[in-house]
């Protein structure tokens, strides 16, 4: 009887073991799917999800931690009691957002690459327009330094592009693009402002052509903008060369020491051969006229300038220049073999009509884009 | 006999699930493995050495992986795992001296251009001084002062930069501001070059 008993008992807890070892091993545990999950968090990291698929990759690693959390949790319990399925759907989220998140990355980062590879165009482009447009003009000092700074910025993010730091160059392009846009408005509206005198311009060049055709006679026009002085005879244009000007030669002269290249129709009252002047040869022409002596005096009276300040004189159209830079005091300087062309050609009494431009703005090419 | 018997079975079993149970968590180079890594977080390797930093989580995570593996055996070891923290904690050590070697090959780099760029722009504030005196000169050569004076303030952003410990950015920007004082350099020669020739004729 006692060995049926302890047969029976020896039977129960055998087929009870046996029970305990099937659970055990008939439970799925989720390794392969964790390492599966965890490998491809390893690629979104390297693909830089945290940076272009940044939802999406949360999320992943928020379900990897999740799974990890919970798989753990289930381990702290009795082995009988453990299970898995929280996990397995764990992994499995991680896995489906890890792809989602490399393949959007992958995309966006490709979609970013060839945005900044325009942008970066775009920023040289408007620099160059910047220097075409504004080059030759008196910058403020401020300016001249931010535009440093913005070339400077521009050559960082080619190399912030060219190293894959994608955001930061952005950022970087932003910062230029701000300060550029700033500094081409300033003097976008400063050129607009000036070409407010283009219908008197226009008035003066025209006055200044029917005279030379009228009188068979030579002329001269300034034209500022274009940096080109040129000779009509008979009323018809017969050939033009560059000139250079006062540094600040934006505007009409308002006083001695302003460096500015006076506007207005002038004659040639001298002409200096060489030896007379410091610039090769010379026309001096009569500035200050009548009409900026007014203007003169009219200025100090509303105290546009001070009351002490002088009109200033000797403005001369003379030799020495070619250096590619405006650099006079106020005079017009053309490279001594022009200046050697129309000293021979042009007598003293010759009209000189000094204008912002002979065109219009809107037919300026360069200006018209 | 039969009491001796149940009580022999029943004590081999609950020995079996106890030495089953008794290899424990080896949390103390977990805590370890972790903290190389973090200093290796701190080393800057995330930045510097993106790779090796990915492989090394990528390895912690898969040790952990295998920690949890066990957890679910009956009969569980931790011999191998405790092998592999080693081996992690091995890595983020060498990952973390990648890194600082990385950082100071990229300070030597930024100091040589620093150092070249001081060199430059002593070399044009020279160019100004032996530029000529006269008017015209003196005109093109404020405008280049301005520039000359704004890379300088660029360097000293630089230098401030590379005190807060960002080498790439830094030396991207070092060897812009390289860029274009050499681009000054040319210029004011040419300048100069310019104005002496026109001065001869």
């Amino acid at each position: 009887m006692r060995t049926k008993h302890f047969l029976l008992l020896f039977m129960l807890t055998g087929i009870l073991l046996l029970l305990v070892l099937i659970k055990i091993y008939s439970i799925k545990t989720p390794e392969s799917e964790l390492m599966r999950a965890g490998t491809l968090l390893s690629q979104a990291r390297y693909e830089k999800c945290s940076e272009y698929a940044t939802i999406a990759f949360e999320k992943s690693e928020n379900y990897y931690d999740s799974a990890m959390i919970e798989w753990k949790y289930q381990n702290a319990k009795f082995f009988l009691l453990r299970k898995y399925d929280k996990v397995f759907e764990l992994s499995f989220k991680s896995i489906e957002t890890s792809n989602i998140a490399i393949e959007n990355s992958k995309n966006i980062k490709a979609d970013f690459e060839q945005y900044l590879r325009k942008r970066l165009a775009q920023i040289h482009f408007k620099i160059n327009e910047f220097e075409k447009k504004f080059g030759n003009f008196p910058l403020l000092q401020d300016h001249r330094e931010e535009l440093v700074k913005c070339k400077l910025l521009t050559f960082e993010s080619d190399l912030t592009y060219k190293n894959n730091n994608y955001q930061l160059c952005n950022q970087q392009l932003d910062s230029v693009d701000l300060a550029l846009d700033k500094i081409l408005d300033y003097y976008t509206i400063k050129l607009n402002i000036y070409f407010h005198d283009y219908p008197q311009w226009q008035r003066l060049t025209e006055q200044t052509i029917s005279h030379s055709r009228r009188n068979n006679s030579y002329a001269i026009v300034i034209d500022k903008i274009a940096r080109e002085l040129l000779i009509y005879k008979n009323g018809n244009e017969i050939n033009s060369y560059t000139i250079e000007l006062g540094l600040n030669w934006i505007g009409d002269k308002k006083h001695q020491g302003d460096k500015t290249t006076p506007e207005g129709l002038y004659k040639v009252l001298q002409k200096k051969q060489k030896g007379e002047t410091k610039y090769y040869k010379a026309f001096l022409i009569d500035y200050p006229n009548a009409e900026d002596k007014v203007r003169f005096f009219l200025n100090k009276q509303n105290g546009t300038i001070k009351s002490d300040a002088k009109i200033g004189n000797l403005i001369e159209i003379h030799g020495n220049g070619g250096k590619g830079i405006d650099w006079t005091d106020g005079c017009i300087a053309l490279k001594d073999a022009d200046m050697d062309k129309i000293f021979n050609i042009c007598p003293v009494g010759t009209r000189v009509v000094i204008v912002g431009s002979v065109n219009a703005l809107n037919k300026l090419s360069i200006y018209s884009k | 006999m039969k009491n001796r018997f149940f009580f022999g079975i029943t004590l081999v079993g609950l020995s079996s699930i106890i030495l089953s149970s008794c290899s424990s968590v080896p949390q103390a180079e977990i805590d370890t493995t972790k903290e190389a890594i973090e200093q290796a977080k701190a080393a800057g390797a995330e930045v510097y050495v993106h790779e090796n930093f990915i492989a090394l989580q990528d390895s912690m995570d898969h040790v952990m992986i295998n920690v949890e593996s066990e957890k679910t055996k009956l009969f569980k070891n931790y011999t191998a795992v405790k092998e592999q923290l080693a081996n992690v904690a091995l890595y983020a050590v060498e990952v973390k001296n990648l890194s600082e070697v990385r950082k100071e090959e990229l300070n030597v780099e930024i100091q040589k251009t620093i150092t070249e760029v001081k060199g430059l722009i002593e070399s044009n504030r020279n160019l100004i001084l032996e530029a000529p005196k006269g008017k015209e000169g003196t005109t093109a050569l404020i405008a280049i002062k301005g520039e000359i004076d704004a890379i300088e303030i660029s360097l000293n952003d630089a230098t401030t930069q590379l005190a807060s410990g960002d080498y790439i950015a830094t030396l991207d920007k070092t060897k812009a501001i390289k860029e274009k004082a050499s681009a000054i350099n040319t210029e004011l020669s040419e300048v100069i070059a310019k104005y002496n020739k026109g001065k001869k004729s």
